[in-house]
């Protein structure tokens, strides 16, 4: 019997059957989206988090913070040295914060100015102006394309972007914005219940902002950058010798004569030698963090997740084979008088078989081609409603939620198919072996 | 004389078949043995239970005996897998029904084209072959039509179209007119008879009623699976019908 005849009698019995064969079909297409809605999922999460961690963080850096209270732990110049010092470490790259408040007219935004090393410096990436001049200058700072979201109203402390998504209209780049530092005695109340903002009140050019509009977030898009040796210098002219926020006094508030760094970047020679760093620096009672520890935990929390939601689909597509053996079971019996006729009118049994066969495949097939089909879509929904907050909520710049490579559709419908002659085999072969009499007994 | 040099297409030898029903034995055949030969019109007519379908089915290969030897189209059946038989009768064997068994979603040039469809003809070739078959047999007007568009008498006759469109060398029919009234029992008979003589076909036909055995060269009656006496109708008879 010829293939096409074969599959001209399988069609004509589904189409016959249209009512059950949508109810089979729609089992197999929901197992399919489930599928490959969840390995979509995995996979642009892996490839959003990897191309992020490798373009932007070097896999041989980690950063140590101290946040307890021993003093002789502070991350100053002289340890920086010490660390140097250890065979693993390359270079160390301090990072020193100082809150400041920008003020342009009415509007006001609370930021930190964080300092940065001139490699650091070179990896933020620059849309509109250019990067501050390293020549060890006046201090000039870039902003983060990010961070006219916190603007808010100083006297009624109304933000209109987050109460009414409105951007606040400062110009960074063409007008001149107030760089205020505060004291530790910055407000004061007057006799008539004012408060007085005695902060110290400067102009700092902001000569580039980063790259992004307002949507594309990337980890540099809320700071104020500048390179630290300026930004100390600075500081110190601004504070007059007196105590700078943040930074080390005396019992009696007079500054002590070193800085202490809320950061260091520390690069280590050799990718390998960072859990090594790692665990050294830990044993001495740093915070530390690094992305190849974090690359590695998600991925294993991303395979954790795959293997949870592509169960959850196996499940799916394992109901919807259930529902295919079932659809041509009944379709078996049903037929099983034509079955007899067909073996005594000479039909071949592995041709009797492959109809059936060829019904469950194509219940498989459709299945899986309305499932890649709808799965598209889906794909796209998702990206466009979850991607911004997903973005947010793992700090990662252009997040797409859902990745579907190009083979996986191939690898889908073939699956799913391939479903389809499996779930179809058994009652197929059982059809084979119905008795030609039941075509000759009457009634 | 001119029997005799005639070839045997059905040889059967000392042919058993038990059922069990319970714990009882039922012997549907007990012991049958004779032969048909080529462009021979047999019948085979004993009253109901007496075997005659067990006989046919294991002549046609579609079920196997208990004990014995069947011989058709020099082949031995009776040890033969079931694709073997169903390729036998793909190549050989046509079949007529007495419920006519047509496909009812299929019209009646798709029913005579199917054993054509189980052969790997294309087609074209198939659906011209049907028309033919449907043409020969009476049916012109009613290509298309579904069975349930047809009388018992027409649905017959795309029965019998189908079971010769492959050009069989051998026909088998279980009372094809069981199902038919008197006057139809009549026509259908005689297209048969007709078709028989006109393409040199073997032809057995089981009944249980002795007057249209009549219409065989020859008749095998049987009872309680023995076969009790075998008639031979005279020349004339067939050529009664024939005009
Ligand atoms: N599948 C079966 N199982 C048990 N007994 C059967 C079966 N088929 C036929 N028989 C018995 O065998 C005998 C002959 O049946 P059958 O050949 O159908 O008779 P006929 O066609 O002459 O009416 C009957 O007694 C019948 O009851
Ligand atoms: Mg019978």
């Amino acid at each position: 019997m010829k293939f096409k005849d074969i599959l001209g009698l399988s069609l004509g019995n589904l189409r016959r059957r249209k009512w059950r064969t949508v109810l089979t079909v729609t089992g197999v297409f929901i197992g399919t989206i489930s599928v490959v809605i969840m390995l979509s999922l995995g996979f642009g999460l892996k490839t959003s988090m990897t191309e992020e961690m490798s373009s932007y963080v070097g896999m041989n850096e980690i950063t140590i913070q101290y946040n307890g209270s021993d003093s002789s732990m502070q991350i100053t110049d002289t340890k920086l040295s010490e660390f140097k010092e250890l065979g693993f470490v390359k270079k160390c790259d301090p990072l020193l914060a100082a809150a400041v408040e920008l003020e342009q007219g009415k509007w006001s935004i609370s930021a930190t100015i964080i300092g940065v090393s001139s490699d650091e410096m070179a990896k933020i990436p620059i849309g509109e102006g250019c990067a501050p001049s390293l020549d060890g200058g006046e201090l000039e700072v870039v902003i983060g394309n990010q961070i006219i979201t916190d603007a808010y109203d100083s006297r009624t402390y109304y933000y209109p972007y987050w109460e009414n998504r409105e951007l606040a209209d400062m110009d960074f780049m063409g007008d001149i914005v107030y760089f205020k530092f505060p004291s530790k005695d910055s407000f004061r109340i007057d006799e008539d219940g004012n408060v007085i903002n005695t902060a110290r009140k400067k102009i700092v050019p902001i000569v580039g902002m980063v790259e992004g509009d307002i949507n594309t977030y990337n980890k540099y898009s809320y700071g104020v950058y500048a390179e630290v040796e300026s930004l100390k210098a600075y500081l110190k002219k601004v504070y007059k010798g007196g105590a700078i926020p943040g930074q080390p006094t005396d019992r009696n508030g007079n500054p002590l004569n070193y800085w202490v760094y809320q950061m260091v970047t520390i690069t280590v020679n050799d990718k390998e030698d960072v859990e090594e760093a790692v665990a050294y620096f830990r044993e001495l009672g740093y915070q530390v963090d690094n992305n190849q520890e974090w690359l590695e935990q998600t991925n294993s929390i991303l395979f954790i997740a795959q293997c949870v939601l592509g169960g959850i689909g196996a499940i799916a597509l394992l109901v919807a084979a259930i529902g295919i053996t079932n659809t041509i079971t009944m379709s078996t019996y049903e037929r099983r008088k034509e079955i007899g006729i067909m073996k005594v009118l000479g039909c071949d049994i592995s041709d009797i078989g492959g109809m059936f066969i060829g019904e469950a495949a194509f219940i498989g097939f459709l299945g899986g081609v309305v499932g890649v089909i709808l799965s598209y879509g889906i794909s796209v929904v998702v990206n466009i409603l979850a991607g911004p907050m997903a973005a947010q909520a793992i700090e990662i710049s252009n997040l797409k939620l859902s990745v579907i490579p190009m083979w996986l559709p191939f690898v889908a419908i073939a699956f799913s198919t391939l479903i389809g002659v499996m779930a179809g085999y058994f009652p197929a072969r059982k059809a084979t072996k119905m008795s030609p009499l039941l075509a000759i007994r009457n009634e | 004389m001119e029997q005799l040099e005639k070839k045997v297409v059905i040889d059967v030898k000392d042919l058993y078949k038990t059922y069990m029903v319970g714990d009882e034995k039922v012997r549907a055949l007990d012991g049958v043995t004779f032969q048909v030969n080529e462009g021979e019109f047999v019948a085979i007519v004993g009253t109901s239970g007496s075997g005659k379908s067990t006989l046919l089915n294991m002549m046609a290969g579609l079920e196997p005996p208990t004990k014995g030897q069947i011989q058709v189209a020099g082949k031995r059946i009776e040890k033969m897998k079931e694709n073997q038989l169903v390729r036998l009768r793909r190549n050989k064997v046509g079949f007529i029904f007495q419920s006519f068994n047509l496909i009812g979603t299929m019209n009646a040039e798709e029913n005579v084209a199917l054993p054509l469809m189980f052969r790997g003809v294309d087609k074209q070739v198939r659906v011209k072959k049907a028309r033919e078959m449907l043409d020969m047999v009476g049916l012109t007007k009613h290509r298309k039509h579904i069975p349930t568009q047809m009388s018992g008498g027409q649905q017959q006759r795309v029965g019998i179209a189908r079971a010769l469109v492959v050009n069989p060398s051998i026909v088998f029919a279980d009372e094809p007119t069981g199902n038919l009234d008197s006057a139809t029992t009549e026509d259908i008979l005689g297209l048969m008879r007709r078709l028989v003589n006109e393409q040199n076909k073997t032809l057995v036909m089981v009944t249980h009623d002795r007057e249209l055995a009549q219409v065989a060269d020859r008749v095998i009656h049987i009872k309680d699976g023995k076969i009790i006496k075998i008639d031979i109708n005279k020349k004339e008879n067939v050529e009664n019908e024939e005009a």
